[in-house]
């Protein structure tokens, strides 16, 4: 259901009058919109008035909206009993949150500040119209909402982070003498790094040291989480501390109530946050007996000299792993080969792959890693060169159509139907898009010809 | 052989047209060669879908009436039938026993299949051979309680008699194909073209050949049978399910109540259904017993019956006009001229002679699908005539059509310099110099990987090609650069303008009364009670302006625009 949905069915279909008022009263919107529906459809989505209901909420009704503002679809009315409780565990679903919907809409909804629409029925399920209702914040107020984090501390410095966690687990994992060890994710395949069986990535890197810190809070069992509406407690403290500005830090106390809301159930905020920590995703810092918490700042710029060296011996290029940036581990497993270095712990070998840097895009190439490579050892560069004189010169197209045409008029008439989407070969030959086939019959049968097929064996 | 003829034909009922069962044989094979077919679970039956687009198909005209009325047409069922006693379909009849307590068998999954090898033979036959075919199969068919003494014949009007004890006494010794090939025997010792009487033909059986049907002494096993009589499987009846009447061996029109029904059912079963004779019916008198006796006074033999009783069904033959008409003359229906012509011609009229059009889209067509075609040969070997000079040229020409448009499917496109080994393999056609159509794309890339030749693999949209990368040399980069340059389509949008007026009431009783006006010419207004206004859309003001009128008797009313 679209917001603008939402909202025109709102004003028009479900608000009541008595809604209505109390609605334009709260935001203060003019008297024409309280007698004109239209028109309050029109001013809903202004600024008047946001900022003072959000102020008028208490702190878990701002958490609750601020988890809402993750979701892309409208919720139910059940989402709201993190904040309202009162619900039964028992009874039909009306019995169930009758309480929580009327707070919902005489805090929120008259407050102004939600959309609220009915939803479909499913058609495999007869749904009461409450199970129906679906509420939603419109994007306009996402930046009027109340800060998340009630007074956080601002300090200056990074803090305490430890950005070495997969480097290090890098360099474990290499350096060890048994190969596919139970707890061993990085390895080296046939001259290629990497992680759990594929080639390395940062957005799977990331999603390792997520997985990590998720096994740290809730153990090796299988995340059930109360609803579908509520988040894991990793996620919910990465995506509230993603709310501080820069400079600021939230200590765990303060974490508490926020992550009861967006987990739906009491969370020890120390553990969660620490760790974060643990896995390299939270900065830390323990100022007046308390420990303040942030997420962890980007990994620093390094340059490639101050990690890679080049042998002039052989002309292959060492990685430091132990300093590499893992945005770099990426870009050179795209076009190297990597071999450990015998008895050298935590290097690394890389000699140039002529297939991987066909594979690589020009913006890989352009990089400063892989141009400091080029600039700085033979082998890199003499495959640079070569690659420049062969690529583009070998072209294979798929998803294409070829075809002979041998009458003029026919061929004309392809080519006035198709327009930019024919490219005309030598000998007759047409080449043309595979989904515009249909077209292309249509005009040869038009013109009286048909379509005599061959077939590749 | 005296039969007496019958010149006076007025007050019968001929029947002289009838469904053609040999071209609805093909046409069902065809149907059921192009769809799935699944017969009834319970019933085993076709389905009503199926029946009515088969009652469509078939030369029976009732039978999409039929269908529309009962879910089922008997000519359809009938061709269903004899289709699968051919054995050109195949399916389930026996069926499963479900359950445990299952009363009846059912059919699960029962899907019609054709037997390509049976369908193949039949076609490949001539028109002779095909004909006899057909007729073996239906003299085999039908024995004891489902012979004509005791079921309605396809196109057939006379009731049988009762199946009751048709499986004991007499009736399991006859041999009813035997019988039925001496009654076409017969038959066709008739004088063709005239109507001759069937009491007179049964007169002559009961006089030159009265135990043609039933022997003078049958084997009967037991006394009760032997008791009864060569006769004690029939009996007849005043009424449809009246007291049963004994038909005894002495009776002296014995003869004409047993064997003599049988022949009228006879005539109007196998003969009548494959066109070798006509019949004619009389009025059915209420007095009469059941089955039904003497209402089928004449039949007509058909010279077809002797050419099909001697193998001399001729085959079609085909003449070929300047003018690109084929005309296909055949006795019987001509299956396998009426599957192929299509392919090139455009039928025009169905019938005894069929009319076909050289089409020259259809010709290049068939050349096209198969190279080695020869339209010319193919109607040369059938035509009684050589072929109009025009024509043969025509023809040469419109093959030479089928290669002006060559698509390549399952092949990919590969630009190079034109000095690549591997291409060679995985080589389909060579273009140009440095262009060549290839297979098998995933393995020639890995080959040119393995070479260093740094390839680019680019797969192209659906609707259209892909932007190549920077200095790429392909034919298609200046096409990718033309749609760069192409602007965006612009968005539509339609504004829809509403214009509001809005009146400003004196007081609130010429406000509700103005309201209530307008509501009940189903206007949409807007009130605001607190500042008197009246608010709605410019499109009400033919109904506004009535409304004010309305109020002109106790108001002066001025409008004064603002």
């Amino acid at each position: 259901m679209k917001p603008l949905d939402m909202l025109s069915q709102m004003c028009r279909v479900v608000l009541a009058d008595t809604d209505v008022k109390a609605l334009c009263k709260a935001r203060g919107l003019s008297p024409q919109a309280t007698s004109s529906r239209g028109i309050l459809e029109t001013l809903f989505l202004s600024p008047q008035g946001v900022s003072n209901v959000f102020n008028s909420l208490d702190r878990n009704e701002v958490a609750l909206l601020h988890l809402l503002k993750n979701y892309e679809s409208p919720v139910g009315v059940a989402f709201f009993s993190r904040a309202y409780g009162g619900e039964h565990s028992y009874g039909t679903f009306n019995q169930r949150y009758q309480n929580v919907f009327a707070k919902v809409k005489k805090r929120l909804v008259r407050g102004g500040v939600l959309l609220w629409a009915e939803g479909r029925q499913n058609s495999w399920q007869k749904q009461s119209k409450m199970e129906r209702w679906r509420f939603a914040l419109p994007a306009e107020f996402h930046c009027h909402l109340p800060a998340l984090i009630v007074s956080p501390r601002r300090f200056d410095g990074d803090g305490n982070w430890r950005p070495n966690v997969v480097r290090d687990k890098l360099i474990a994992d290499l350096g060890c003498s048994r190969k596919n060890a139970d707890d061993q994710i990085f390895q080296i395949e046939a001259n290629e790094l990497q992680l759990n069986g594929k080639r390395i990535e940062v957005a799977k890197l990331i999603k390792w040291q997520q997985s990590g810190w998720k096994k740290a809070v809730q153990g090796e069992k299988k995340s059930s989480p109360k609803d579908s509406d509520s988040k894991r407690p990793d996620e919910a403290a990465l995506c509230i501390l993603s709310e501080l500005a820069d400079g600021y830090w939230a200590d765990a106390e303060q974490l508490t109530e926020p992550l009861r809301v967006f987990c739906g159930k009491k969370t020890e905020s120390d553990a969660v946050c620490e760790a974060g920590w643990d896995w390299g995703l939270l900065a830390k810092r323990t100022t007046g007996g308390k420990t303040w918490y942030r997420l962890a700042p980007e990994q620093p710029q390094v340059a490639p000299h101050q990690y890679l060296t080049p042998n002039e011996q052989d002309g292959c290029v060492t990685a430091d792993l132990s300093t590499i940036p893992l945005q770099a581990i990426e870009q050179l497993a795209a076009i190297s080969d990597q071999r450990v270095v015998p008895a050298r712990n935590g290097k690394l070998l890389l000699t140039p792959n002529f297939v991987k840097l066909g594979r690589a895009d020009d913006k890989l190439l352009a990089d400063e890693v892989v141009q400091w490579l080029v600039e700085h050892t033979q082998p890199f560069a003499e495959a640079y060169i070569a690659l420049g004189e062969r690529r583009g010169k070998t072209v294979l197209h798929e998803n294409v159509l070829i075809a002979r045409v041998s009458d003029l008029s026919l061929k004309v008439a392809i080519e006035k139907a198709l327009g930019i989407n024919v490219v005309s070969l030598k000998n007759d030959f047409v080449a043309f898009p595979r989904g515009l086939l249909d077209d292309v019959r249509r005009v040869v049968k038009k013109s009286g010809h048909v379509v005599k097929e061959v077939t590749a064996k | 052989m005296n039969i007496d003829r019958i010149k006076n034909t007025s007050k019968l009922d001929l029947v002289t047209a009838r469904p053609d069962l040999r071209r609805d044989l093909h046409v069902f094979v065809a149907y059921v060669e192009e769809r799935e077919v699944k017969r009834g679970h319970r019933d085993n039956a076709l389905s009503k879908t199926d029946a009515r687009r088969l009652a469509k198909l078939l030369s029976d005209r009732d039978a999409e009436s039929e269908v529309q009325e009962d879910g089922n047409s008997t000519w359809v069922d009938s061709v269903d039938r004899f289709a699968q006693q051919l054995g050109l379909v195949h399916y389930d009849m026996e069926g499963i026993y479900v359950g445990y307590t299952s009363q009846a068998p059912s059919f699960p999954d029962n899907y019609i299949q054709v037997d390509a090898n049976a369908y193949g033979k039949l076609s490949a036959m001539n028109l002779a051979r095909q004909e006899k075919h057909l007729l073996e199969a239906m003299l085999e068919d039908n024995q004891g309680g489902g012979s004509e003494f005791f079921s309605t014949q396809v196109l057939g009007r006379l009731n049988g008699f009762s199946t009751w004890g048709s499986g004991t006494a007499v009736v399991p010794m006859l041999d009813f194909a035997a019988i039925r090939r001496f009654l076409l025997d017969l038959l066709a010792r008739c004088p063709t073209g005239e109507w001759l009487s069937v009491a007179s033909l049964v007169e002559y059986l009961k006089t030159d050949h009265r135990y043609f049907l039933i022997p003078k002494k049958p084997q009967l096993k037991n006394k009760w049978d032997k008791d009864n009589g060569r006769y004690g499987n029939f009996r007849e009846s005043k009424h449809q399910w009246g007291h049963e009447i004994a038909i005894k061996e002495t009776d002296a029109d014995g003869f004409e109540r047993v064997e003599g029904r049988y022949v009228e059912r006879f005539l109007e079963g196998i003969p009548n259904l494959l066109g070798y004779v006509d019949v004619a019916y009389g009025g059915r008198n209420p007095k009469d017993l059941y089955p039904s006796l003497g209402v089928l006074k004449a039949f007509r033999v058909s010279e077809r019956l002797h050419r099909a009783l001697d193998g001399m069904i001729a085959e079609p033959t085909l003449r070929v006009t300047p003018s690109f008409d084929v005309y296909v003359q055949s006795e019987l229906y001509p299956a396998r001229l009426m599957r192929e012509l299509p392919q090139f011609c455009d039928l025009v009229s169905e019938d005894t002679t069929s009319v076909f059009r050289l089409d020259r889209q259809k010709v290049a067509a068939a050349y096209a699908a198969d190279p080695k075609l020869n339209v010319t040969a193919f109607l040369e070997s059938l035509s009684t005539e050589p072929l109009p000079a025009n024509v043969q040229r025509e023809l040469s020409d419109w093959s030479a059509h089928s290669d002006k448009f060559v698509l390549y499917s399952g092949c990919s496109l590969l630009e190079t310099d034109g000095q690549t080994a591997a291409v060679e393999r995985f080589r389909v056609e060579n273009i140009a110099k440095g262009i060549d159509l290839v297979r098998s794309p995933d393995r020639l890339f890995e080959e040119l990987e393995k070479e260093q030749l740094a390839p680019l693999r680019i797969k192209h949209g659906d609707k259209s090609f892909s932007p190549l990368p920077a200095k790429t040399r392909s034919a298609f980069a200046r096409k990718a650069a033309v749609k760069k340059k192409q602007r965006e389509p612009k968005t539509k949008v339609t504004l829809m303008r509403i214009i509001r007026v809005q009146l400003l009431c004196p007081d609130r009783e010429f406000l509700d009364r103005l309201q209530r006006l307008l509501v009940d010419a189903n206007c949409t207004v807007e009130s605001d009670r607190r500042n008197l206004s009246l608010a709605y859309s410019s499109q009400y003001e033919t109904e506004v302006s009535r409304a004010i009128r309305a109020l002109k008797n106790e108001y002066e009313v001025k409008i004064d625009d603002q």
